[in-house]
């Protein structure tokens, strides 16, 4: 196997002309907002909540906020699980393809 | 070099149980190795003795056994001994940075998963570098995974094997020797993982997961009944009880950009990115199994750390003035469980370490085996040579440790942080080459070696990292600018060839 062959490949694929521009930016965009909300509702919870001294039924009121957290996530995760990940294809998708 | 002997260390109270109560012990160790040899029997039975049947038992493992399995190799000895005993130290912070690190890495569990395990079934993968070093058509990238998986899985064998000989010292009443004991773990899982492979993994894996998963809910019912409930336990800890349960914590060492830091750095990589967690999603058996283990990752450490919180904090009304805190659990079993309990978590820390060793150990065969020797080497070996040499290296590598284990005790730890720290730095190529396009092969090769540079340099302190004063960790830091350099050097670069984007990409947009 030549030692990275891509260093030296020169007929490249112009970015723009992939197929796949709508498939990545629908990837990336999903994945970034689904898993960068919650990490941010977390993160506020932390400076709120996590500073009070507070025991609920005996817990401590951080220990609530990670479980509520932590059943965040299994939400969120159902939601995304759910979402359709199947493209639509346009016509322009469809003659590619085909 | 001599060994410390643990049982004089211990407080007398608490030696003199373990000596009273040999005879329990011994049963409840000898139980456990017949359930291990049934097993491991069994398992051996089943083999079809073929590469991949090693690698990844032949695709065929099921998702609550793939759950266990991933739950008991990450779930070290450090998780029962070494967490408790830090919570101990700086309170429910470090709960909160646990479980943040396994529900983000829940998450990332279902999304790369699926795509590895859909990649791995069509072009029969067996490894990150099979997957990676093919996407980016670089042998570089193959060496990084590589040297991830040499990095991460020797030092954590070590770190455990070391705690498996202190174990075994302490099991046998003090009769066998510490270094004694760090042999004889080695030998029984070196023996396991060649004549059983992936499958006999999994399900003693299996075994020892459920046994932890008994344990620790033993535990939530013995704190609460011998602490008179849990706000008893919680005042209990007295002046230090408001910082104990609010951020920073005690010792005001996780602020919240350390608990995201520390979080995703290091237990988000031990869920995702490691050799041995790529194994399991190749060897599940469908993809739909991704939702379950996802999932049951969250839950289960999510359930279990909440244990672990509760057994630092009642172990520091109990223990107040511990010198190690690691025993805090130990401690603590012997204090307020029935004495054939108190065995079986000490039965339960050991399953633990051979369950995070064999997997570890295992899959450094595996990538050495695949990505170095068969790769690089040799390229014309024949599956029969490279499972013939995937075996020669688990020898090797649990000759190997056992070397560093009796020789460099005091390094382990700090090398066993690190080792964690760099295996989350696959994961922008990763995402590059399961969903991004755009990715280049440029990039592949830059960016992690951008960040595992950054994270050798700030984790192990030859330079302070410029946002350490906001308590930012040098490893989560060096994440970002990897990505930062991927997404940068990607764009400024060609993607990977239209072949092998139509190969990759293509087929993951049929299949989702």
């Amino acid at each position: 196997m030549p030692w990275d062959e891509n260093w030296r490949r020169a007929d490249r694929m112009d970015a723009s002309e992939l197929e796949y521009e709508l498939f990545r930016n629908k990837q990336a965009w999903k994945i970034c907002f689904y898993f960068s909300i919650l990490p941010i509702i977390h993160f506020v919870l932390l400076h709120t909540v996590g500073k009070e001294p507070v025991l609920i039924a005996g817990w401590p009121l951080l220990l609530w906020e990670i479980v509520a957290v932590a059943l965040a996530y299994v939400v969120g995760l159902y939601i995304l699980i759910r979402l359709p990940e199947k493209r639509k294809f346009d016509e322009t998708d469809q003659e590619v393809s085909e | 070099m001599t060994s410390p002997t643990v049982l004089q260390l211990l407080p007398t109270d608490i030696a003199n149980i373990i000596q009273a109560n040999y005879t329990t012990i011994t049963a409840v160790l000898v139980l456990y190795i017949c359930l291990f040899l049934v097993l491991t029997y069994l398992a051996n039975r089943d083999r079809k003795g073929s590469l991949v049947d090693y690698s990844v038992a032949s695709r065929t493992v099921g998702v609550l056994v793939t759950t266990l399995t991933l739950f008991a190799t990450i779930n070290s000895g450090v998780g029962l001994a070494g967490f408790p005993g830090t919570i101990y130290t700086v309170g429910a912070p470090f709960t909160v940075m646990a479980i943040t690190g396994f529900a983000i890495g829940s998450g990332l569990i279902w999304y790369f998963g699926r795509r590895i395990w859909i990649l791995g079934r069509e072009y029969n993968y067996v490894t990150p570098g099979d997957l990676l070093g093919e996407y980016y058509q670089s042998d570089t990238v193959r060496v990084y995974t590589v040297v991830v998986s040499l990095l991460f899985n020797i030092t954590y064998s070590v770190a455990q094997l070391t705690a498996g000989g202190i174990l075994i010292h302490v099991l046998s009443g003090g009769v066998v020797a510490v270094d004694t004991g760090v042999i004889i773990v080695a030998a029984v899982i070196v023996l396991h993982v060649i004549t059983t492979g992936y499958r006999g993994i999994a399900w003693l894996d299996t075994l020892n997961g459920a046994i932890m998963l008994i344990v620790l809910s033993a535990f939530l019912v013995g704190i609460y009944l011998h602490g008179g409930g849990f706000s008893d336990v919680i005042t209990a800890i007295g002046d230090d009880t408001n910082a104990f349960i609010t951020v920073p914590g005690s010792v005001g060492a996780f602020p919240v950009f350390n608990i995201y830091g520390t979080g995703i750095g290091f237990l988000t990589s031990l869920a995702v990115m490691t050799p041995a967690a790529w194994l399991r999603f190749y060897g599940s058996d469908e993809r739909d199994s991704f939702v379950g283990l996802g999932m049951g990752i969250l839950l289960a450490f999510a359930f279990v750390n909440i244990i672990i919180f509760w057994i630092g904090a009642y172990g520091r009304v109990v223990f107040p003035n511990l010198e190690n805190p690691d025993f805090v659990s130990s401690l603590l079993a012997f204090e307020i469980l029935p004495i054939y309990l108190a065995a079986l978590f000490l039965i339960a820390l050991l399953a633990a370490i051979i369950s995070t060793t064999d997997s570890y150990i295992h899959a450094l065969s595996v990538t050495v085996g695949r990505d170095f020797v068969r790769a690089l080497i040799k390229e014309d070996l024949s599956d029969r040579e490279e499972l013939i040499t995937d075996y020669l290296i688990v020898l090797l590598a649990g000759v190997v440790a056992v070397i560093i284990a009796l020789n460099y005790r005091g390094l382990i730890v700090p090398i066993a942080v690190f080792g964690s720290g760099i295996a989350i730095h696959l994961m922008p190529i990763t995402f590059g080459a399961v969903a991004w396009p755009r990715a280049s092969p440029e990039a592949a090769i830059v960016a992690p070696a951008v960040g595992l540079a950054f994270t050798f340099v700030w984790e192990l302190g030859v330079v302070n990292n410029p946002l350490s004063p906001s308590g930012i960790r040098g490893l989560f830091l060096a994440l970002l600018l990897n990505m930062a350099v991927f997404v940068a050097v990607s764009y400024a670069t060609q993607p990977a060839s239209k072949d092998k984007i139509e190969k990759f990409h293509g087929l993951l947009d049929r299949e989702l």
